[in-house]
């Protein structure tokens, strides 16, 4: 029993290996701008073997293409992988007219195994019956690689492909900017196109007025036929002579897509302008050449100057026309100085949008003058006569010039009419930035240090001035520490030495302070000291000292602590004696 | 005749090849993080001749950012000024603020670092002139001298401080794109303020998320993108 169940169980994949096929359509009810998808999906547990089935005839429709789609998934079910795997064709058709239609069973091979679909009944009603089904998909602009949903001709292989351009006849006068456009009408899958060559022919000038970078397809009908359209050039041609002339052609390559791509030369139709003469009667005398739908205004900065002050006159003409064909009108100023008009356009290939004339006047003399009317015609196309603006009459005031207007010109240098060019260099270091350089505060720091130590001398001489007593002191510490340090050491120990070392220290600072030779004897030394106007006491005082020190020197009898200590102090009297001001008698 | 055209059109791809060369080789140095007005600003004439207004202005900017007395790229940015589409939404300026700009500009930082190094000396001078000035004598004129010397120090060195801060911290920035709405807030759904082009040069006055508060040169201010301006400093 059990060895059964397990035969059962095992079969049961064997007997699930089921292959189903199934027939169906987008709609049944269908109008005329409708398209019928036709499909067929197969869907096995094993891998299928199937070739490509036949588009069925259906009576009424005309097929157009078909695509395939394949999809496998694999899922783990008790313990077992079970494996799902679906191919589906989808077939393309157009309804060719109102009716009742019929999508014939068909017999679906699969393997070794034959399945038969079931029949599907269609109807198709005209698109002004109001019987459209409820998902009928828009016709959708431009086109997707998947999405067969274009406007299909009947038999797509000998569709069409052209390029068109409007208008194809226009009339213009000479000089009026006239538009061509060229179109690229398909009712095949152009993915996209290659503009390859532009014939020229004589009689007009032209400039690219747009060329779109992609094709953006928008569905029109044309000649009864629906088509995709898209924009492939619109020229700007500005006639120069007057006759019949043709528009440039276009030609290149369009890369259409017919399971695989395939390239195909296409070239424009012939557009023709008939260019008429201006004309020849109440021409007015400001006329320059301007041809075109033109609105005139006019402005003026100020009307209230000082002499030697600039005031601006701006003429704008907006509009479409031929804006590089016609010279600027000139304005009559005799009483300043008027620069060659600068011109600003916004401008779309020259022909559509706004040009600025800016005058720049300078009044040469006080009082006050008036700006004349400035006129500027241009002829109309659209009402097929000149038209002219005349700017009103200004009364401009000019004062005196001032301080300030005298220099007002020397900041109208920063303003070029051009761009300067590219400087040449042939390296560019790294730009350098004084408050990161060493230097720089280097030198600020000395600066600084400068000031103090100005300002200790100063402090100084305020003492010597104002403290006598005071600045004696100061300076004997100093010449204390600088000569006798050595002595004041030997003081702390109480040492002999302090003599020897006091009467060294003591004859250098006066060598030094009073410029007499270290090369002389001690008693050479006091008695060129006797020259330098000392005071009398000092010299007795110094004397003393020196005399204790030489004794002490050679004396076998030593002076106590003390006497050492009297005899610094002393050291100290003297020295303080030297460093006062106004020792001298 | 053939060979003339020939030639000429030799010489003009060339000259194309080496401009294009040039350029990489300005935008080259940039890369590497060399800081100089004279790159900056033939960076910046380059961008205008391939159509980069924007850039163009940009870098105009950033040379003179780093050296504000530089002439050329002075003039190019008011040459570019006065033909971008937002021109009318820069103020005139009256005569004396514009002479104090140029003189504001004239003095660039390595100008001012040099005038205030010299004041530093003629005040110290004076200073030590008015200590050691004999006090029997009047002091009227030492203390003048240092009075006046003193000032236009200071005077300098917050000329100076100012400099060197916006240098550091310049908030220009210009717009890269062909067009952008300037919005109330920071947020794609608020109410539009202005719609500005390409090259307008602006303030930027606080920085949000992906958003930015700019002011225009006519005072307006409102939202705009981050990523559709470019700044004189910073990322």
């Amino acid at each position: 029993m059990k060895k059964l169940l397990c035969l059962l169980l095992a079969l049961i994949p064997i007997v699930g290996f089921a292959t189903t096929v199934t027939a169906s359509v987008n709609r049944n009810t269908l109008d005329m701008a409708d398209r019928l998808e036709y499909s067929l999906q197969i869907k096995s547990e094993s891998r299928i073997d199937i070739s490509e089935p036949a588009p069925p005839q259906i009576e009424n429709f005309s097929f157009v293409n078909m695509r395939s789609k394949t999809s496998s998934s694999t899922v783990i079910r008790n313990f077992k992988s079970q494996s799902e795997h679906i191919i589906t064709y989808i077939y393309y058709y157009i309804p060719q007219g109102p009716g009742s239609s019929k999508i014939p069973a068909q017999d679906i091979r699969v393997g070794t195994k034959v399945y038969t679909t079931h029949e599907i009944e269609l109807i198709v009603v005209d698109s002004g019956s109001g019987a459209r089904g409820q998902n009928a998909p828009g016709i959708s602009p431009g086109f997707d690689f998947d999405d067969p949903d274009l406007a299909w001709s009947a038999n797509r292989l000998a569709g069409e492909t052209v390029i068109l351009a409007y208008p194809p006849r226009q009339q213009v006068y000479r000089g009026q900017p006239a538009i061509i456009s060229y179109y690229l009408y398909t009712d095949q899958m152009v993915r996209s196109f290659n503009l390859e060559d532009e014939q020229d022919f004589p009689g007009y000038g032209k400039s690219i007025y747009d060329q779109p970078n992609t094709l953006n397809y928008e569905t029109v009908t044309y000649q009864g036929k629906r088509f995709q359209r898209a924009l492939v050039k619109r020229l700007m041609l500005l006639p120069n002579a007057t006759g019949e002339m043709q528009a440039p052609i276009l030609s290149g390559r369009a890369r259409i897509y017919e399971f695989g791509y395939l390239n195909q030369r296409v070239r424009s139709e012939a557009a023709w302008l008939e260019v008429l003469p201006l004309p020849q009667v109440n021409v007015p005398p400001s006329f320059t050449g301007a041809v075109g739908t033109f609105e005139v205004s006019d402005d003026l900065s100020a009307d209230k100057v000082s002499l030697g002050e600039a005031i601006t006159y701006s003429l704008r003409i907006s509009g479409t026309g031929n804006f590089n064909q016609f010279t600027h009108p000139d304005m009559p100023v005799t009483q300043a100085q008027m620069t060659a008009p600068m011109a600003i356009d916004r401008l779309n290939a020259g022909v559509e949008g706004s040009r600025t004339l800016h005058y720049t006047i300078i009044p040469s003399e006080r009082g006050s003058f008036i700006l004349p009317s400035l006129s500027f015609s241009w002829f109309d196309p659209s009402t097929g006569r000149y038209q002219t603006f005349h700017s009103q009459e200004r009364e401009i005031e000019v004062k005196s010039a001032n301080v300030i207007s005298y220099f007002s010109g020397l900041l109208e240098t920063g303003n070029p009419q051009s761009l300067r060019p590219m400087l040449s260099r042939n390296s560019y270091p790294q730009q350098s930035n004084f408050l990161r350089s060493f230097w720089y505060w280097l030198a600020v720091a000395l600066i600084f240090a400068s000031t103090g130590f100005s300002a200790y001398l100063a402090w100084l001489k305020h003492k010597a001035r104002n403290n006598p007593e005071d600045y004696a002191r100061i300076m004997a510490d100093k010449a204390l520490k600088k000569y006798l340090s050595e002595a004041s050491e030997a003081v702390k120990s109480l040492s002999e030495d302090f003599y020897s070392l006091a009467e060294n220290g003591l004859l250098k600072y006066l060598s030094d302070k009073y410029g007499i030779s270290s090369r002389l004897s001690v008693a050479e030394k006091l008695d060129k000291l006797e020259d330098k106007n000392l005071a009398k006491t000092t010299l007795e005082e110094t004397r003393a000292f020196i005399g204790i020190c030489e004794e002490q020197r050679f004396s076998p009898q030593k002076r106590g602590a003390d006497k050492i200590l009297e005899d610094y102090q002393r050291l100290r009297r003297i020295v303080n004696l030297y460093s006062k001001k106004g020792v001298k008698r | 005749m053939k060979k003339l055209l020939g030639l000429s059109l030799m010489l003009l791809t060339l000259c194309g090849i080496l401009q294009a060369s040039e350029f990489d080789r300005l935008r080259m140095m940039e890369e590497r993080g060399v800081q100089n007005a004279d790159l900056y600003y033939n960076l910046g004439v380059t961008y205008w001749q391939i159509g980069q207004s924007g850039m163009a202005n940009l870098y105009f900017l950033k040379a003179l950012n780093l050296d504000s007395a530089h002439k050329l790229a002075k003039e190019n940015l008011n040459y570019a000024i006065s033909l971008s589409a937002d021109r009318e939404l820069y103020p005139p300026k009256p005569f004396l603020l514009r002479l104090f700009y140029e003189i504001y500009d004239f003095m660039n930082l390595n100008r001012i670092a040099s005038l205030s190094l010299l004041l530093l000396l003629l005040t110290a001078a004076t200073f030590s002139w008015l200590l050691h000035y004999d006090p029997s004598k009047e002091r009227e004129l030492p203390t003048l001298v240092f009075g006046i010397s003193l000032f236009l120090l200071l005077s300098s060195v917050v000329f100076l401080s100012i400099k060197a801060y916006r240098r550091a911290h310049n908030p220009k920035a210009v717009l890269l794109q062909s067009e952008a709405n300037l919005r109330s807030e920071a947020d794609p759904e608020a109410q539009r303020v202005a719609v500005i082009h390409e090259a307008i040069i602006m303030d930027v006055l606080r920085d949000e998320g992906e958003w930015s508060l700019v002011r225009l040169p006519d005072g307006s201010s409102g939202w705009l993108k981050s990523d559709a301006i470019g700044r004189v400093i910073g990322p």
